[in-house]
């Protein structure tokens, strides 16, 4: 597998066999600075990072800044000075740049989006979709599908698609969440429409690239991962899922699975070379997949189902052998650890609410939905946490964003960069 | 995966008895914040998944007392507790590994006053005294697994405990039927989260708790032996756990709290004391003050609905809104008309309908047929 990711630039994802050592070469010196997309630099919450504090203040780790920020779950990207993130401003849906270095606004984007009379918007109407930055440009897909090419430094309108009238996107009933993904010189979208699942879009002109066959809407993001030599992108739709080619649309495998597994909302975890792991809320579970390719086709095939891993929203990351998450939907939350090999429980802690995670410098950097942050080393044995804190005050659901030591948080309320490096928190210990 | 039963329960057939001395964490533990569960200890947590007891739907207890003269069914549907299952049950270990339950004594519905009075009268189970019968398990024995379809799994099992009424415990031993529910999109109408059942039956003897019939008139009117049925559905979502990200779990607690001294314990002194502090602290809020008075004016089982405090919320709430919103004004009117103040209630329900676009067409349609009703009081007082 070969993926590379540059400065200001979404990671290059698939490619020729011959970029293959190029990739190597690029991905072997980590370039610092960027968090272009959901998930992060690779898009799997994991990210290159050194000089982290072992421990913080019991107050939590440096406060940098923190402003006001309307109400959403959309992540933050960043990109050079500036973050990129959505909110809600009345009946309008509001796209973000905020200067890294003291949180005031850069600019703000505004376009009408009132809610449709048939959702459920006790969680608030989004925007849940994280933008992604590539290039010059800033994607964006907004509660109520309406997606958007800005400029990223003026944050000018280039250009727009309303996916639910032009392509019949669904909203979800309780607003669009799922991340756009760019793929050369494409972006591709969720679209969950009445006769198309998956649409991509011309990066500089906004013309329809592809279209895919009809899938179900849904909030876990894609993702483009190589598998046998081929880029895969990687779907969990409803009681769907698959791999399509993600440079022409064209569906490389599909798996259908039980329909108690059609709540899923988080994204897919790739396990190279050729394995993926899924997780659903709602008595679904986890299952793990393997992609084979026989007789010029691929298949993909279910190796094990465990229902007792439950990740909801929030995501699930791959270390090792193992995948750890936070599991539960309506009753408790565990943070767990399931083995690749059988998917058996390794061991549960019961010491967060329902979290979102990110992996680097050996830790898992966990925010949970009550908005205590955290920082916890896992292994198969178990979870030590190392410092904790309450930094937030209304439900977390969005997962943080590390870039070098600077760590930034959102719930509905609030944004807050904090500096998680060793100088800057020298003598805490706050667990 | 559809294992069969026989394989993955080998128990099936062997009737394993293992006869399990459960974990042990003292007295029963108290009620939790809002006191709708128990604060289930640190050791339980540890040992496996928690299915919390849901209290305000089902019938939860059946006590019937045949006597020669009189049959009377008590019901209650105001039980808390917890139960504790291996995270994996597998056949090597017993299905359930801790348990406690809380029942309060308030909550015993006989459907008449006077003998609901009869039963909390001191000779009886003196409420005032002794507000609660707790129920403590510490040991399963005679576990059969008697089936598994669809994930659901079942089993026999004999429960033995602690039941203690008025201060005096006694050692208890009852047959129970008990299953797994994982779940599904079914189970979801229901309740969203796992699922156990427990069903249980035994004779409880006045004599061995010490409990005397009110007076000499009930001696042919209430039996010596009490047949007690018990179903306890539980869920691994606490009935404490507040999903509305809008609601501040610290009111959504302090609020159930109100509610359980209100309604389940039948203290309405302490409650409307709890209340009125929650009232000042939400002032400002008008969603919490409706809240606060909608529940007041609608939940089940609450003995003393005090409507000026009702009055008290509802009115700040319109305040808050500016008289605005029909949902905060069908509530005032909806007490208004609770205290005889009809005309006042059917001015409120009117300047309701003037903002009915605000508000889903259901919601609009019920303010509308409110209205209506109480117009037609109205116009009944005056004739």
């Amino acid at each position: 597998m070969a993926k590379c990711w540059c400065p200001g630039r979404p990671p290059v994802q698939g490619g020729k066999r011959a970029a293959v050592g190029f990739c190597l070469l690029l991905a072997a010196i980590p370039c610092w600075g960027q968090w272009p997309q959901w998930g992060g630099p690779r898009r799997d919450f994991t990210c290159e990072a050194s000089g982290l504090a072992e421990t913080w203040p019991a107050d939590g780790p440096k406060k940098l800044w923190s402003r006001e920020i309307g109400a959403g779950h959309s992540a933050i990207v960043v990109d050079g000075e500036h973050l990129y993130t959505m909110c809600r401003r009345g009946e309008q849906d509001a796209v973000l740049a905020v200067r890294a270095a003291d949180g005031k606004t850069a600019w703000e984007t505004k376009y009408d989006a009132p809610p449709k009379e048939d959702m459920q918007l006790e969680f608030g109407p989004g925007p849940h979709s994280t933008p992604l930055v590539a290039d010059e440009r800033l994607f964006t897909v907004g509660g109520m599908v309406h997606f958007h090419c800005l400029d990223k430094q003026t944050g000018k309108i280039l250009w727009s698609h309303n996916l639910m009238e032009e392509l019949g996107a669904s909203h979800l009933n309780r607003g669009y969440g799922a991340s756009p993904l760019a793929f050369k010189d494409t972006v591709i979208v969720i679209v969950g429409g009445t006769e198309v699942g998956v649409a991509a879009f011309r990066q500089d002109t906004g013309e329809v690239a592809w279209k895919s066959e009809k899938f179900r809407g849904g909030y876990p993001s894609p993702m483009v991962v190589r598998i046998h030599d081929e880029d895969h992108l990687l779907l969990a739709l409803g009681a769907e899922r698959a791999g399509l080619d993600p440079a022409t649309g064209k569906t490389r495998w599909k798996a259908s699975v039980d329909k108690q597994l059609a709540g899923i909302m988080s994204s897919p975890v790739f396990v190279p070379p050729d394995r993926i792991f899924f997780s659903a809320a709602y008595g679904g579970g986890s299952q793990l997949f393997r992609v084979r390719f026989a007789d010029d086709a691929y298949t993909a095939e279910e190796l094990w189902h465990n229902t007792k891993m439950k990740v909801m929203y929030s995501d699930a990351i791959r270390i090792g052998d193992y995948i750890y998450g936070s599991s539960g939907d309506f009753g408790p939350a565990f943070l767990m650890a399931v083995s690749l090999e059988d998917g058996k429980v390794a061991w549960r802690d019961r010491s967060f609410g329902k979290a979102s995670l990110l992996y680097a410098d050996g830790k898992l950097i966990l925010l949970d939905e009550e908005g205590v942050l955290a920082l916890v080393s896992v292994s198969p044995e178990g979870v030590k946490i190392h410092a904790q804190a309450k930094l937030l005050e209304e439900k977390a659901f969005t997962v943080p964003t590390l870039v070098g030591t600077r760590l930034y948080l959102r719930d509905e309320h609030t944004l807050l960069a904090l500096d998680l490096g060793q100088a800057a928190n020298a003598g805490g210990a706050g667990s | 995966m559809k294992a069969t039963f026989a394989r993955l329960w080998p128990a099936v057939s062997l009737a394993v008895c293992w006869g399990a001395t459960l974990a042990r964490s003292g007295d029963v533990p108290p009620r939790s914040a809002g006191g709708q569960t128990l604060e289930v200890p640190k050791e339980h947590l540890d040992l496996g998944e928690v299915y919390y007891v849901t209290p305000g739907e089902d019938t939860q207890l059946v006590c019937t007392s045949d006597a020669p003269l009189a049959r009377l069914a008590v019901t209650c549907n105001r039980v808390v507790g917890y139960f504790v299952t291996p995270f994996e049950p597998s056949a090597e270990q017993s299905p359930l590994l801790a348990g406690a339950v809380r029942i309060p004594v308030a909550a015993l519905q006989t459907g008449a006053n006077a003998s609901g009075e009869a039963l909390r009268s001191p000779p009886a189970l003196h409420a005032a005294e002794y507000p609660e019968i707790t129920f403590r398990l510490l040991q399963v024995s005679n576990v059969k697994a008697t089936g598994e379809e669809n994930q659901r799994k079942r089993f026999t099992v004999t429960l033995a405990g602690e039941m203690t009424i008025k201060d005096k415990t006694v050692a208890l031993e009852a047959p129970a039927e008990l299953e797994l529910i994982p779940f599904t999109w079914r189970t979801m109408a229901r309740n969203v989260g796992e699922l156990l059942t427990l069903r249980t039956h035994f004779d409880l003897k006045l004599a061995d708790y010490g409990l005397e019939k009110p007076d000499r008139s009930y001696n042919e009117r209430i039996a010596d032996v009490i047949k007690v049925d018990v179903f306890l559905l539980c869920n691994t979502m606490s009935p404490e756990k507040n999903l509305d990200p809008r609601i501040k779990t610290p009111q959504f607690l302090k609020q159930l709290r109100f509610l359980t001294l209100v309604r389940d314990l039948g203290d309405p002194e302490k409650g409307y004391e709890l209340g009125r502090g929650l009232l000042r602290e939400v002032w400002d809020d008008a969603a919490a003050l409706d809240r606060l008075a909608s529940a007041v004016l609608s939940e089940d089982g609450i003995a003393t609905r005090d409507l000026r405090f009702v009055l008290k919320a509802a009115r700040r709430a319109n305040e808050v809104t500016d008289f605005k919103d029909p949902s905060l004004l069908s509530t005032l009117g909806h007490v208004l008309f609770d205290m005889g103040r009809v005309d006042e209630a059917v001015e409120r329900l009117r300047q309701a309908t003037e903002h009915l676009e605000s508000i889903p067409p259901p919601v609009a349609g019920e303010i509308r047929a409110t209205l209506e009703r109480y117009e037609r009081e109205a116009e009944r007082e005056r004739e």
